[in-house]
């Protein structure tokens, strides 16, 4: 400790220069939109390439669960095709409106109560801002920083994100949020006391926001509670996929969203 | 005894001066005095040359901190006057050793009797580091590097005749 301190104050002017240099980026950062996103750009491709490298080697030790993950989304999507051509399914417009862009978790964590995933893929793959993320048993998050080659993408286990849910059976829609515990609980609030709800019902999203489509699988409900003073239920879900367990997700592109933006900005 | 006391205290009140003056200088007449539509000199480098080599390097990093500070908040900057004088009051003594030949320890300034052509030296890698840095944070992309070079030079151009100018005047005083 005390060669710690001697060498501190051998070097206090490199460390005075450091600590007051590190005070005027966050400075940077607070004042200038244009810089706080280049910073973050920064920061995502330079984590982007160290989380890479540990990335490859979790790839490595997980390729037998990836291949079993792989093999059950095989499984579902030749269910899907198979279904579809037997109901002679026509592409319409619903059909072409989301475009997927794949990509792999470099840097995942559930350990905050504000995480963020960070994806092997960025702007020149076609990923932009306020994508929606989902993986092949439900929803991860939304796209929130794009450098070249990276992206991060706020958690569904993250506070400050809410997203839009709808109870399957009923078709009553509320907002979905973390409340920064458990990482496999999600709240969902908003719907009214008047639906019928019950202890294993699924939750999906509502389709009202333009980031996922509609009837994507989050959760089931493990346990509910009407809160009597405003008339809704206070419902807790349990996520549909494992987020800290994820390899691969899915970007989803939706071709409409500017379009669908355009009215709601109208006044 | 006293006299030592006397001459610091004096030493110190020139630097205040010096420090105001900058930041009054640079925010009035300087920031304002456009050439060729947006080229200003950066006169308020004159603290970081003036500040004698054999005083506490820490408080000129702090001192040049606020500097950069005050100016980016009056001029309405982002932070790049604040980390240039950083960076630059923490690479004087380099400077001074690289154009003097002499350790930034020694009791000396730039105002005493040194070769003109080390003073020159001097005051043009301060210039040059400190608009280098300056500029590079305002445009902050690899893109503008071209814009950053021109905005260097002229700028470091007019900053150096402004200095030059101001030590002359500073010295016959």
């Amino acid at each position: 400790m005390r060669q710690i301190i001697n060498v501190l104050i051998k070097n206090k002017n490199f460390v005075v220069f450091i600590s007051l240099l590190i005070f005027s980026f966050f400075f940077i950062k607070n004042q200038s939109f244009y810089h706080e996103t280049k910073l973050n750009s920064l920061i995502i491709s330079l984590s982007g390439k160290a989380f890479k490298l540990n990335s490859l080697l979790k790839e490595y030790v997980s390729l037998k669960d990836l291949n079993k993950a792989l093999f059950e989304e095989n499984k579902k999507l030749k269910e899907i095709i198979l279904n579809r051509e037997s109901l002679e399914y026509s592409r319409d417009i619903e059909e072409s409106k989301y475009k997927i862009i794949n990509a792999k978790i470099i840097k995942n964590n559930i350990k905050s109560s504000r995480n963020f995933i960070v994806l092997n893929k960025g702007k020149k793959d076609g990923v932009k801002k306020e994508m929606g993320v989902i993986s092949p048993n439900g929803i991860v998050g939304i796209v929130n920083s794009v450098s070249e080659s990276y992206s991060s993408v706020i958690s569904v286990l993250n506070r400050d994100l809410s997203i839009n849910a709808k109870h399957k059976k009923s078709n009553a829609f509320g907002s979905l949020s973390w409340n920064g515990l458990n990482p496999e609980r999600l709240q969902l609030l908003d719907i009214a006391s008047i639906n019928f709800i019950n202890v294993g019902d699924t939750i999906i999203t509502g389709g009202m926001s333009t980031y996922f489509p509609e009837n994507i699988l989050i959760g089931k409900i493990i346990y509910y509670d009407v809160t009597k003073e405003n008339g809704y239920y206070d419902i807790e879900i349990e996520l549909s996929n494992s987020i800290g367990n994820l390899n691969t997700v899915y970007i989803i592109d939706n071709k409409h969203k500017d379009e669908i933006k355009g009215f709601s900005n109208v006044k | 005894m006293k006299l030592k006391v006397l001459v610091m205290l004096n030493d110190n009140f020139q630097l205040i001066k010096y420090f105001f003056i900058g930041i009054i200088f640079q925010v009035i007449f300087f920031e304002s005095w456009s050439f060729l539509g947006y080229f200003n000199p950066f006169f308020y480098l004159i603290y970081i040359l003036i500040y004698r080599f054999d005083k506490s390097q820490s408080k000129l990093i702090f001192t040049s901190f606020f500097l950069g500070l005050i100016l980016d908040l009056l001029t309405n900057n982002p932070g790049s006057n604040t980390i240039a004088c950083l960076t630059v009051s923490y690479l004087r003594p380099f400077l001074i050793n690289f154009s003097f030949g002499i350790s930034g320890n020694t009791i000396s300034s730039i105002l005493s009797k040194s070769k003109i052509e080390s003073r020159l030296l001097f005051i043009g890698l301060v210039i040059l580091i400190h608009h280098l840095i300056y500029f590079s944070i305002s445009y902050f992309s690899a893109l503008a590097i071209m814009n950053i070079i021109k905005s260097t030079i002229i700028n470091g151009v007019l900053s150096f005749i402004v200095l030059i100018i101001s030590f002359e005047f500073i010295k016959k005083k």
